[in-house]
C-alpha cells in the first residue's frame, strides 16, 4: 500500500513539474510587452482595417535575420513600436526609435545590435541588454552608440558624429600610428588598435562604461592606469580624450560585408608638394613624437638629444636631401646621455618600405619647409 | 484452425467493427487485471519490457536499505538522457559557427527548450554520481563475487562510457567552460609525449601526439574534435554503453538475480544451477491452474505487481527530483569558446578534477598510468579476492568496518600530508630543479599516494590472511582519495593551479 501511494504521489510530482516547465515557459516578459503594445495600438488607431490587423496579432517572437552581418537580432520582440510613430509617447519598451536614422538604416536589413551592441538572440530584457554573466558586449550607451557609426562609417567626415570626426582626426594628427597598429597600418611599438573595442580592458569580463572611462582617463595620463606604459603623455584635454575614445571604438573588428558600407570618399589631392608632404608627415604619425608641426619636444628621458624627441625644424641645415631620406628610411638608436642610465625607451623607427620612395621625397619637402624663413629660398615652389 | 463452417457463416456484417475495441484491448493486454499468481505470473512473461524481471522477486532484493535503488537510479537517468538528448539533437548543430547559438536559442526561443537542456545536463551530472554510489554499494556488498565478476567488469566499463559520455558532452556548447576543459582533455591524451620525450623516442613513436591527434581530428580544437566529440556522444558512446548496459542487466538475471546472503535459502527459480528447473516450472505454470500463493518458492514475491509498482514510483521519483531541479537552475553556458583567452583556471568538469590534481603533478603518471591502473586495479577486484561469503550484507562483521576505518583514516592522513608537503615546499623539481623528467614521471604526489594504497592493503592481506580484507583496504582508500583529490580540485585550486583556501583569495585578473 506504501507502494502504491509513493508511486502516486511521485506520479503526481511529475506531473506538476511538466505543468510547471510549460507554464514558466509560457510565462515570458516579452508576452506581456506584446500584450501592452496590442493594448496601446488598439487605443491610438482609429482606422478600422488597421485596428483589426492589431487586434489579429498573434504574439511571436521577432527577429531580423541578418544573413549579410552573420546575426540575428531579436530586439524587435519587446520594442515592438519602434517603426510605429504613433507610439512616440510611449515608454520603453514600446516607444519609437527617436531620430531619423531608420530612415536610412532600416532594422530589417541592419538590425539593432550592429549601433547598439547587447545580445541580440536573447528574449530577455537582461540577456538582450547584456546585463549578464559571461556576455562581454552590452548594451552601448550615449557616445558609445556614436562610435558605432564608425564601424562602417570608417573614412572621412560623417555629418552628425561630431566626436567621431574629431576624434578620427586627432588620432591622425597626434601621430598614433607611429606606434600603433590598425587595420594592417602603423607599426608595432604599442598595442594593435585594431580590435581595440572589444577589448576588456577592466578585466570584469564585460566591455562597459567601466572600459570607456579606463580608456579616456589612460589617454589623459597612461601611466595612471597602466604604470609601465612608454606611451607618451600627450597633453588632452578631456573633450579630447573623450572624441579619440569615440573613434577608438569605432575599432570593433566587426567584419563589414561591402553591401554594408558607404561610398568611399576619393582621396584629396594636395595642391603644392609641401602641402602633400605635410600629409604624409600626418599620415605616418611622424607627430606622434616629433610634435604636431615637427617642433619636437615628446620626453624621452637620458637620451642624447637633451632628454627629448629632437625638433625637426633644423634638419634642412643638417642634411642633404638624400642623406635624410636615408636617415629615416635606416631609422635612429638613439643614444644614451649618461651611459650607466637606463636606455632612452624611444627609438626612431626604420621607416623604408613602409614609406614609398616617392612619399618620403615629399616628406623631406615639407621637412625643408619648416627651416626658418631667410628670404630667398623658394626653389622648390 | 477454425473449421470450414465457421468462415462460411460471418457473424453479422458489423460485428468484426464493434468487436475491434474489446479484441484490440484483448490482443494487448492480453491477461487482463485477474490477480491470481497464475495471472500475475503471466503478465510478467508474455510482456517483452517485463519479462527481463523474474516472476517472483526474492524479499531481500526489495530492500531499501541494500540496494537504495542505486542501480535503478542509474537506469533511469540514462533513459531520461536518452530521451532529452535525442530532443535536444533536433536543435544542435556541431558546427563552431552555429552551436553555441543554437544552445542560446534553446534558452531564448525553443519552446521547453531551457527545460530539456537543464534535464539533460543535471541527469547527466546525476548518472556521474548514481553510478560511482552504484560500484560503492556493489563493493561493500560483495556482491562482485562469483558467479557476478563477470558483470563487475562490465559495470566497470559502463563507469568509464559514463564518465565519456558526460565529457564529450562538455564540449558540445562550444563555449569557455567547454574549450578550456578540453584543451585539459586533449593535453592529457597527449601525455604520452611527457614519457617519449624524455626518452628520446618522440621522432620515431609519438603515441601522444597520435592519441591527441585521433582524439581531435588534428591539432587544433576546432571544427573537427567538435564533429568527432558529436559523433561520440550521440552514435559510439551511447550505442556501446545501451549494449553494455543491456549485457549488464541480462548478466543479473543470468547470476541469479541481485545477490543476497547465502543463508537464506535461495528462490528455487532463481538459482542459476536450477536454471532447468526453473524452466520446466515455468512451463507447468502456464499450462496448469493450480499454483497457490504458498506454492511460491520460499521468501520470494509475485514481481507483479509490487516490484513494478516499486520501479514506476522510483523512476517517477527520479524524474520529479531532476525535473524540479531543471526549473530552478540553468545549466551554465559560459561566453563563446574564444582560443585566445585562456580560462585561469581551466577547469574540467568536477569529477575528473581529483585526476587533474593529479595531472598537475605529471600529465603522464595523473592523466594516463594512474587512472589506467585504478581502473584495471578496480576490475580485476573479482578476481584477486577469491574469498566466499560475506555476500548481501553491508560489511559483515566486526574486522572489516574496522578495515574500512583504518584504512580510511590511513588514506586520508597520508594524502593530506602529502597534499600539504606538496602545497607547502613543493616536490622533488623544486629542490633539484636539474631532476630529470622521467624520475617525475615516477615519483610524484599521484604516484606515492597509489604506492601507499598498494603498500597498506598488500600489508592488510599479509597481517590477517584474507584477501576480502585487502579489496575493501584498496577500495575504502580509492574512495577516499577521489573524494579528497576531487575536493581540492574543485574548492581550493585557483589560478594557475595556485593554493587557494577560498576564491575569494584569488588576484584579479589584471
Amino acid at each position: 500500500m506504501a507502494a502504491r501511494i509513493w508511486f502516486a504521489a511521485s506520479s503526481f510530482a511529475v506531473a506538476v513539474v511538466l505543468v510547471l516547465a510549460a507554464v514558466t515557459d509560457h510565462s515570458s516578459e516579452w508576452r506581456r510587452h506584446q500584450e501592452r503594445y496590442k493594448e496601446r495600438a488598439l487605443a491610438k488607431e482609429k482606422v478600422f482595417s488597421v485596428r483589426d490587423l492589431v487586434s489579429g496579432m498573434a504574439l511571436n517572437v521577432q527577429q531580423y535575420y541578418l544573413a549579410g552581418l552573420n546575426r540575428i537580432d531579436r530586439c524587435a520582440t519587446c520594442h515592438l513600436g519602434l517603426q510605429n510613430p504613433k507610439m512616440a509617447d510611449e515608454p520603453q519598451p514600446l516607444t519609437t526609435h527617436p531620430g531619423s536614422l531608420l530612415e536610412s538604416h532600416a532594422p530589417q536589413t541592419f538590425g539593432c545590435t550592429v549601433c547598439h551592441g547587447g545580445q541580440g538572440l536573447a528574449t530577455t530584457a537582461a540577456a538582450a541588454h547584456g546585463r549578464v554573466p559571461n556576455w562581454e558586449q552590452p548594451l552601448r550607451q550615449s557616445l558609445q552608440i556614436e562610435a558605432s557609426c564608425g564601424t562602417c562609417h570608417d573614412g572621412g567626415r560623417l555629418a552628425g558624429a561630431e566626436h567621431l570626426n574629431a576624434g578620427r582626426v586627432l588620432f591622425a594628427e597626434l601621430g598614433c600610428v607611429g606606434c600603433h597598429r590598425v587595420a594592417g597600418r602603423g607599426l608595432d611599438i604599442g598595442p594593435d588598435l585594431s580590435v581595440v573595442a572589444s577589448k576588456d580592458f577592466t578585466g570584469d569580463g564585460r566591455i562597459d562604461s567601466d572600459d570607456w572611462q579606463w580608456n579616456i582617463e589612460h589617454l589623459l595620463d597612461p601611466r595612471s592606469r597602466t604604470p609601465t606604459s612608454i606611451m607618451p603623455k600627450f597633453g588632452l584635454g578631456r573633450d579630447q580624450a573623450t572624441a579619440l575614445v569615440v573613434y577608438l571604438y569605432s575599432l570593433t573588428g566587426t567584419v563589414i560585408p561591402s553591401a554594408y558600407r558607404p561610398p568611399r570618399r576619393p582621396e584629396i589631392v594636395a595642391a603644392t608638394r609641401v602641402e602633400a608632404g605635410r600629409r604624409v608627415f600626418v599620415e605616418y604619425g611622424c607627430g606622434g613624437c616629433h610634435g604636431h608641426h615637427g617642433e619636437g619636444g615628446l620626453a624621452n628621458p637620458n637620451s642624447a638629444s637633451g632628454g627629448r624627441v629632437p625638433a625637426l625644424a633644423k634638419v634642412k641645415e643638417g642634411y642633404w636631401r638624400d642623406a635624410l631620406i636615408k636617415k629615416i628610411g635606416e631609422g635612429v638608436r638613439t643614444e644614451k646621455a649618461d651611459p650607466a642610465g637606463p636606455a632612452p625607451p624611444l627609438n626612431m623607427p626604420a621607416w623604408r618600405g613602409h614609406i614609398s620612395a616617392e612619399n618620403l621625397d615629399l616628406l623631406v619637402h615639407y621637412l625643408f619647409s619648416l627651416a626658418p624663413k631667410s628670404g630667398d629660398d623658394d626653389w622648390d615652389k | 484452425m477454425p473449421d470450414a463452417a465457421e468462415r462460411s457463416a460471418p457473424p453479422g456484417r458489423w460485428a468484426n467493427l464493434r468487436a475491434l475495441p474489446s479484441n484490440f484491448w484483448r490482443s494487448l493486454m492480453r491477461h487482463g487485471l485477474e490477480g491470481t499468481p497464475r495471472n500475475r505470473s503471466l503478465v510478467v512473461m508474455s510482456n517483452v519490457f517485463l519479462h527481463v524481471h523474474s516472476v517472483h522477486t526474492h524479499k531481500h532484493s526489495l530492500r531499501w536499505s541494500y540496494t537504495f535503488g542505486l542501480g535503478l537510479i542509474s537506469l533511469f537517468l540514462f533513459a531520461i538522457l536518452g530521451a532529452t538528448g535525442v530532443i535536444l539533437m533536433m536543435f544542435y548543430v556541431p558546427s563552431t559557427e552555429l552551436a553555441y547559438d543554437r544552445i542560446r536559442d534553446l534558452a531564448f526561443v525553443v519552446t521547453g527548450g531551457r527545460f530539456m537542456r537543464n534535464l539533460h545536463r543535471w541527469t547527466a551530472h546525476g548518472m556521474v554520481v548514481a553510478v560511482l554510489l552504484h560500484m560503492v554499494r556493489v563493493f561493500y556488498t560483495g556482491a562482485y563475487k562469483p558467479p557476478r565478476e563477470l558483470n563487475w567488469v562490465v559495470g566497470m566499463l559502463l563507469l568509464v562510457l559514463t564518465l565519456g559520455l558526460s565529457f564529450t558532452g562538455y564540449l558540445l556548447p562550444w563555449d569557455q567552460l567547454a574549450f578550456w576543459a578540453i584543451t585539459i582533455g586533449s593535453a592529457i591524451a597527449g601525455s604520452a609525449r611527457e614519457v617519449t620525450d624524455a626518452l628520446g623516442v618522440t621522432q620515431v613513436l609519438d603515441v601522444g601526439g597520435a592519441a591527441r591527434a585521433l582524439l581531435l581530428g588534428g591539432t587544433e580544437i576546432g571544427q573537427d574534435a567538435l564533429l568527432r566529440f558529436y559523433v561520440l556522444h550521440v552514435v559510439i558512446l551511447p550505442g556501446v554503453a545501451a549494449a553494455l548496459l543491456a549485457v549488464h542487466v541480462w548478466r543479473i538475471r543470468k547470476d541469479g538475480g541481485l545477490s543476497r546472503p547465502e543463508e537464506a535459502p535461495p528462490a528455487a527459480a532463481e538459482t542459476e544451477s536450477a536454471g532447468a528447473t526453473r524452466t520446466y516450472g515455468l512451463m507447468a505454470l502456464v499450462k496448469g491452474d493450480a499454483t497457490r500463493e504458498d506454492a511460491l518458492p520460499e521468501n520470494t514475491v509475485l514481481s507483479w505487481p509490487r516490484l513494478f509498482i516499486v520501479e514506476g514510483a522510483l523512476f517517477a521519483s527520479v524524474l520529479a527530483a531532476f525535473g524540479a531541479l531543471s526549473l530552478v537552475f540553468d545549466a551554465p553556458l559560459k561566453a563563446l569558446a574564444n582560443p585566445s583567452v585562456p580560462e585561469n583556471p581551466a577547469k574540467a568538469p568536477w569529477y575528473f578534477l581529483g585526476l587533474q590534481e593529479l595531472v598537475s603533478y605529471s600529465g603522464f603518471a595523473g592523466g594516463v598510468m594512474l587512472p589506467g591502473i585504478a581502473v584495471l586495479g578496480l576490475m580485476l577486484i573479482p578476481y584477486l579476492d577469491r574469498e566466499p561469503g560475506g555476500v548481501g550484507t553491508w560489511l559483515r562483521d566486526r574486522s572489516e568496518r574496522r578495515e574500512v576505518a583504518v584504512s580510511a583514516a590511513a588514506a586520508a592522513a597520508f594524502i593530506v600530508g602529502v597534499l600539504a608537503i606538496t602545497v607547502r615546499y613543493g616536490w622533488l623539481r623544486s629542490w633539484f630543479p636539474g631532476i630529470p623528467q622521467l624520475v617525475i614521471t615516477a615519483v610524484n604526489p599521484g604516484t606515492a599516494i597509489v604506492a601507499m594504497f598498494a603498500a597498506k592493503s598488500a600489508w592488510s592481506v599479509h597481517r590477517s590472511g584474507s584477501t576480502r580484507l585487502g579489496a575493501i583496504s584498496l577500495f575504502t582508500m580509492f574512495c577516499v582519495g577521489f573524494v579528497i583529490l576531487t575536493y581540492v580540485g574543485t574548492f581550493l585550486r585557483g589560478p594557475n593551479w595556485g593554493f587557494y583556501w577560498s576564491q575569494s583569495d584569488w588576484p584579479l585578473a589584471h
